[in-house]
C-alpha cells in the first residue's frame, strides 16, 4: 500500500472540514478524490503533501508514518491548480529547483531536466520564463517539476481546471498516459466527476468532510451506496423523486414504506415505448444525444435520447423505466436495494 | 469603460478641479520660484550660490542624509518585511510596532531625539557606552551632526519602506510559496530565490520614495539644527534659511531650483519604476539552460539568521524613542538629570502633560480645523481626477501628480508665500486651508488611481446600461464602491496636514486668537517647536523634556489612533493589489 490515511480529522476554527477520513491508496494506481467545493478534498490532499497539519489521525506514505514530516521529506511531488511556477526563473530553473535545493550538481540536474523535458515535450521552452509560454506548456512544466525528484506519490490538485475545454481533453489523456508509463501512485483531486470517471483506477467521493464511497468508476456509477454518490456521479444527473406519496407512473421495481426516494438514471428512461405517457417540456440537443425533459403528472424527469428520433416540445410521448438504473433510498439517503 | 463612453465635457469636469488647483498652487508657485531665482541681473544669483563657500558642505550633507536615509531605511525595511512575512502568526503585531515611528510627525521625532542625544543625560550616550564608545556630543560636534540627523531620518523612514516592501512580498501567490516548500526550499531559499527578486519593483520604489522624501525633508534638519549652523545644513534648510532668515531671496531660490532639479531626476526614475511594465513580456532569454542559477547558496543560508537578528535590534531601535517619549512625558523633570539615564518607569506624574495639553489648545483647534477642511477638499477634488486617470487614461495627470508630490516643499514655499501675501491671507486659517492640499491632492490622486484601477468596471457599465448618466454613475455607483480607498486616502490626507511644518511656519506669525473670525494660524507642529530643548536649555525647574514628550504625544496621538484603528483600511486603500491570492 502506498498511501494510508487513518481516521483523519481537521477543523478550521469551528468549521469541520474532515471527519474520520480513512483511505488506502494502492501502489501504482491513479486515485481520484472528487466532491463539490467545500467537501474537504483539497484539504485532504494538502495534509498528505504536508502543507497542512491534521488535528488527529495519521498519514503514512510507503509504510512510513509521515505526521509532522515537512513536505520536502515526504517524497511526494505536487502540481498546484494554478501551477505556482516561479515567475522569475526560467522553465529549466523551475524544473531543476527541487534538485538544486537538495544540492545536486548543476550538470547532473541539467541532464535530468533535459530528459524529463523531452518526455513532456517542453524542450523548446526551457530557456523561457513561465509568463512566456502557453497554459498547456505551463501545466507540463509543473508536472515536470513535481516529477523530477522521482517521488513515491504524485499529488495533483485540480491540474486541468485552468485549461480551456479543448486542451483539457488532450491533457487528461496525457496525464493518464504519463502516470501509466511511470507507474507512479497518484492522488488526483477534482470537482469534475466526469474527469474523475474517465481518468481514475479508483475514486473516493467526498461530501462535507466525509468519504461517501470508494470504488472503481464503474462501481460508483452502477452501484452507488447512497443518494449523494448516485446524484453526484453521472451526467446529466440522476432523477431523484420523493416517493412517500406515490409515483404517477409505473416503475419496474416495488418498494415498501421504508423507501423515501427513488433515483432514476436519465438513460434508464426509454422514450417512445412502454405504458406511461408524458408531455415533452424541453429538449437540450447536444449532437450525439439529447436531454429530453418530460412531465408525467406532477413530476418532471430528465431522459437521455440517443440516435435520430426527434421529439418536439409540447408532444406527448410514451416511456418506460428500465430496471437497471433505478435505485431506492431510505430516509437517511442510504441505498435500500439496487436493481436486479 | 473606455473614454468613448464619456462625453468630452464630462471627462473634463472630472479632472478640472484638481488640475486648476494644482496649476494655481503647485505649478505656478514653482515657476514663480524659478523666475525670481534669476532676477534682472541674469544668472548672478546662481553664480553667487556656486561661489558660496559653504555650498559643498551643504551638498555633501544633503547627499549623506538622503542616500543614508534611503539606503538604510530600505535595507532595514526589507529585513523587517521578510521577518513579518515569514511569521506564521504575529505579523500584525510586528507591523504595528514597525510603523509606530510613522505616527510621530518629523517635528516631534526630532524633538524627542534631541533629548535622546542629550550630551550629558541622554540615553544615546548610555547605549553607546554599553558598546564601548566614548561619550559623544551627537548634535554638537560638527563632524557627527549630519550622521546623527540621518539616524533620526532613518528611524522615521523605515516604516514607509517596510510597508511598501511587505506589500510586494505579500503579493507573491500563496501557492508559489507552497510550491517552494514542496521543492524543499527553506525560508532563506524562498526569499533569496523567489520572493525578493519578485518584489524588486516594490523594493526599488521604497528606495526611490524614501530618497526623494529625504531630499526634500525640511523638518528634521531644521529642528535638529537649532544653532542654524552650516555644518549640519541640508539643501531644504538652506533654501528656507536664505529666503526667510537671511533675506537673500534670489540666492535661496537658486538653491531651491538646484534641489528641484536634483529631485526631478529621482522622481523620473520613480515614475518609470511605478508605471513601467514590470514583467516586460516578449523578452526571451537567450542564455542556454546551462546557466542554471543556484537555489541554495551562502546568501540564502545567511538570510534568515541575519533577518531575525537585525529585526529584533531594529524593533528595539524603532520602539525605544516612542517608549522614551511616554516615559519623559509622565515623570517629574528631576528624574531626567541622572546618568546613566533611568529607562524604566519609576514615578507617574501627569502634571507636565496636562499643563502642556492645556497650552496646546489653540494650536490643536487650528490644526484640527485646517486638517478636516483639507481632508474634505482633497477627496472632493482628487477622487474624480483619479477616476479620470484610471478610466480615461489621463496618464499625464498622474505623472504630474507624482512629480508634484515628490518635489520638496521648499520648491513651492516662496511662490506660495507670495500668493498668500498678495491675497492677504497670511496668518489665517484660510491661508493654510488653501495651501495644504498642495501636498495631499497629488498624493490622493496617485493612491486613488491605484485603487480605481483594481475596481471592476462592470458595475459602471451596468449602471450606464441602466440609464445613468456618466456623472451620476460616478457619484452613485463608483464613489460608494470606492469607499475603503476614499476613507484611507482621507485619513492619510488628514495625517499629512497634521504633520506639516514648513508652510505654517512661513505663513503664520501668531497662535490662534479667541475672536471671530478666528485669526492666527500656528499649528501643533509650530507649538511643539516652542519646546526645543536645545534652545531652551535643560533646567530642572522647567522640565523641558517633559514638555517635549508631552508635545510629542499630543502630535502623535491622533495619528496613532487612526493608524492602529484603521490599519486594515489604510493598508487596503494605500497598497491595492497587495493581498495574497
Amino acid at each position: 500500500m502506498s498511501v494510508a490515511i487513518q481516521r483523519l480529522n481537521k477543523s478550521f476554527g469551528n468549521n469541520r472540514v474532515l471527519s474520520d477520513v480513512d483511505l488506502n491508496i494502492e501502489k501504482g494506481e491513479l486515485f481520484s478524490i472528487v466532491g463539490p467545493s467545500g467537501s474537504g478534498k483539497t484539504t485532504l490532499l494538502r495534509i498528505v503533501a504536508g502543507l497542512e497539519t491534521q488535528d488527529s489521525g495519521h498519514v503514512s506514505i510507503d509504510g512510513r508514518i509521515v505526521d509532522g514530516v515537512p513536505p520536502n521529506r515526504r517524497n511526494v511531488g505536487m502540481v498546484f491548480q494554478n501551477y505556482a511556477l516561479y515567475p522569475n526563473r526560467t522553465v529549466a530553473e523551475n524544473i531543476a529547483s527541487p534538485l538544486l535545493v537538495k544540492g545536486v550538481r548543476r550538470g547532473e540536474a541539467l541532464a535530468d531536466v533535459e530528459e524529463i523535458a523531452k518526455r513532456l515535450d517542453i524542450e523548446e521552452v526551457l530557456d523561457r520564463l513561465p509568463g512566456q509560454i502557453s497554459g498547456g506548456q505551463q501545466q507540463r512544466v509543473a508536472l515536470a517539476r513535481a516529477l523530477i525528484k522521482k517521488p513515491v506519490v504524485f499529488l495533483l490538485d485540480e491540474p486541468l481546471s485552468n485549461l480551456d475545454a479543448q486542451l483539457r481533453f488532450s491533457a487528461r489523456k496525457f496525464v493518464r498516459q504519463l502516470q501509466r508509463d511511470l507507474g507512479i501512485t497518484t492522488i488526483y483531486v477534482t470537482h469534475d466527476q466526469s474527469e474523475a470517471l474517465s481518468i481514475s483506477d479508483r475514486i473516493a467521493v467526498m461530501n462535507r468532510g466525509r468519504v461517501m464511497q470508494v470504488g472503481s468508476p464503474r462501481e460508483l456509477y452502477e452501484s452507488p451506496e447512497n443518494e449523494f454518490v448516485a446524484s453526484f456521479i453521472g451526467s446529466p444527473p440522476l432523477n431523484l423523486l420523493d416517493v412517500r406519496s406515490g409515483v404517477p407512473f409505473k416503475l419496474p421495481v416495488s418498494f415498501n414504506g421504508g423507501c423515501a426516494k427513488v433515483g432514476i438514471r436519465p438513460e434508464a428512461i426509454l422514450l417512445g415505448e412502454g405504458e406511461n405517457r408524458a408531455e415533452v417540456t424541453l429538449v437540450e440537443y447536444s449532437g450525439s444525444e439529447a436531454v429530453v425533459y418530460i412531465r408525467a403528472g406532477e413530476v418532471e424527469l430528465r431522459a437521455l435520447s440517443f440516435g435520430r428520433s426527434v421529439v418536439r416540445v409540447g408532444e406527448t410521448v410514451d416511456f418506460r423505466v428500465q430496471e437497471s438504473g433505478v435505485y431506492l433510498f431510505d430516509e437517511r439517503g442510504q441505498l435500500l436495494k439496487a436493481h436486479g | 469603460m473606455s473614454g468613448a463612453s464619456y462625453s468630452k465635457l464630462t471627462g473634463r469636469l472630472l479632472y478640472m478641479p484638481a488640475l486648476v488647483y494644482l496649476a494655481a498652487f503647485g505649478v505656478f508657485p514653482l515657476l514663480l520660484s524659478i523666475y525670481y531665482s534669476s532676477p534682472s541681473s541674469g544668472l548672478s544669483s546662481y553664480v553667487a550660490l556656486f561661489e558660496f563657500p559653504q555650498l559643498p558642505i551643504v551638498i555633501r550633507n544633503t547627499l549623506i542624509f538622503s542616500f543614508g536615509t534611503a539606503g538604510f531605511a530600505t535595507l532595514l525595511g526589507l529585513l523587517l518585511a521578510v521577518f513579518a512575512d515569514s511569521l506564521p502568526r504575529g505579523s500584525r503585531l510586528a507591523s504595528i510596532l514597525v510603523y509606530l515611528p510613522f505616527t510621530v510627525p518629523f517635528t516631534a521625532s526630532a524633538l524627542i531625539w534631541t533629548t535622546i542625544y542629550d550630551p550629558i543625560y541622554g540615553p544615546a550616550n548610555y547605549f553607546a557606552s554599553m558598546m564601548g564608545l566614548p561619550r559623544l556630543n551627537w548634535l554638537g560636534q560638527p563632524s557627527l551632526q549630519i550622521y546623527s540627523t540621518t539616524i533620526v531620518s532613518i528611524w522615521s523612514s523605515v516604516p514607509l519602506a517596510f510597508l511598501l516592501i511587505l506589500a510586494g512580498l505579500r503579493s507573491v501567490p500563496k501557492s508559489v510559496r507552497e510550491a517552494s516548500r514542496m521543492d524543499g526550499m527553506g525560508l532563506g531559499d524562498y526569499y533569496t530565490n523567489i520572493a525578493i527578486p519578485l518584489s524588486k519593483g516594490s523594493i526599488l520604489t521604497a528606495f526611490l520614495l524614501t530618497l526623494i522624501l529625504a531630499f526634500g525633508n525640511f523638518d528634521l534638519p531644521y529642528i535638529l539644527n537649532s544653532g542654524y549652523s552650516y555644518s549640519m545644513a541640508t539643501l531644504p534648510f538652506l533654501v528656507w534659511f536664505e529666503i526667510f532668515y537671511q533675506n537673500l531671496i534670489s540666492q535661496g531660490l537658486a538653491a531651491g531650483v538646484l534641489l528641484t532639479a536634483l529631485v526631478s531626476v529621482f522622481s523620473y526614475l520613480l515614475i518609470r519604476t511605478t508605471l513601467g511594465n514590470p514583467t516586460r513580456p516578449g523578452r526571451v532569454r537567450v542564455a542556454r539552460a546551462k546557466s542554471l542559477r543556484g537555489s541554495h547558496n551562502t546568501l540564502s543560508k545567511a538570510l534568515m539568521p541575519a533577518t531575525y537578528t537585525v529585526s529584533v535590534l531594529s524593533l528595539a531601535f524603532l520602539v525605544f524613542p516612542i517608549y522614551w517619549m511616554l516615559l519623559i512625558a509622565f515623570r517629574p523633570g528631576a528624574l531626567n538629570f541622572v546618568f546613566p539615564p533611568l529607562i524604566y518607569p519609576k514615578v507617574f506624574n501627569p502634571a507636565t502633560f496636562i499643563a502642556t495639553l492645556r497650552q496646546s489648545e489653540p494650536y490643536v483647534i487650528t490644526t484640527l480645523a485646517v486638517s478636516i477642511v483639507v481632508m474634505g477638499f482633497t477627496i472632493i477634488v482628487a477622487a474624480p481626477a483619479a477616476f479620470s486617470v484610471a478610466r480615461q487614461n489621463k496618464r499625464w495627470l498622474l505623472l504630474m501628480c507624482i512629480y508634484l508630490y515628490g518635489l520638496p516643499s521648499t520648491s513651492y514655499v516662496f511662490g506660495v508665500y507670495t500668493i498668500i501675501y498678495h491675497i492677504h491671507l497670511l496668518n489665517t486659517w484660510a491661508g493654510l486651508m488653501l495651501t495644504f492640499p498642495l501636498f495631499t491632492v497629488p498624493f490622493a490622486v496617485w493612491t486613488l488611481t491605484n485603487f480605481y484601477s483594481t475596481l471592476p468596471k462592470h458595475y459602471e457599465e451596468a449602471s450606464l446600461i441602466d440609464g445613468y448618466t456618466p456623472l451620476k454613475s460616478f457619484y452613485r455607483v463608483v464613489m460608494p464602491l470606492a469607499r475603503p480607498g476614499l476613507f484611507a486616502t482621507a485619513l492619510l490626507s488628514f495625517i499629512f496636514s497634521w504633520h506639516l511644518l514648513l508652510f505654517p511656519l512661513v505663513l503664520s506669525e501668531t497662535p490662534y486668537q479667541y475672536n471671530f473670525p478666528p485669526t492666527g494660524s500656528f499649528t501643533v507642529t509650530n507649538f511643539a517647536t516652542l519646546f526645543d530643548p536645545q534652545s531652551l536649555g535643560s533646567t530642572v525647574t522647567a522640565n523641558v523634556w517633559g514638555q517635549v514628550g508631552s508635545a510629542g504625544i499630543i502630535l502623535a496621538i491622533p495619528v496613532m489612533l487612526i493608524a492602529i484603528l484603521a490599519q486594515d483600511y489604510l493598508l487596503r486603500g494605500l497598497y491595492p493589489g497587495g493581498s495574497r491570492e
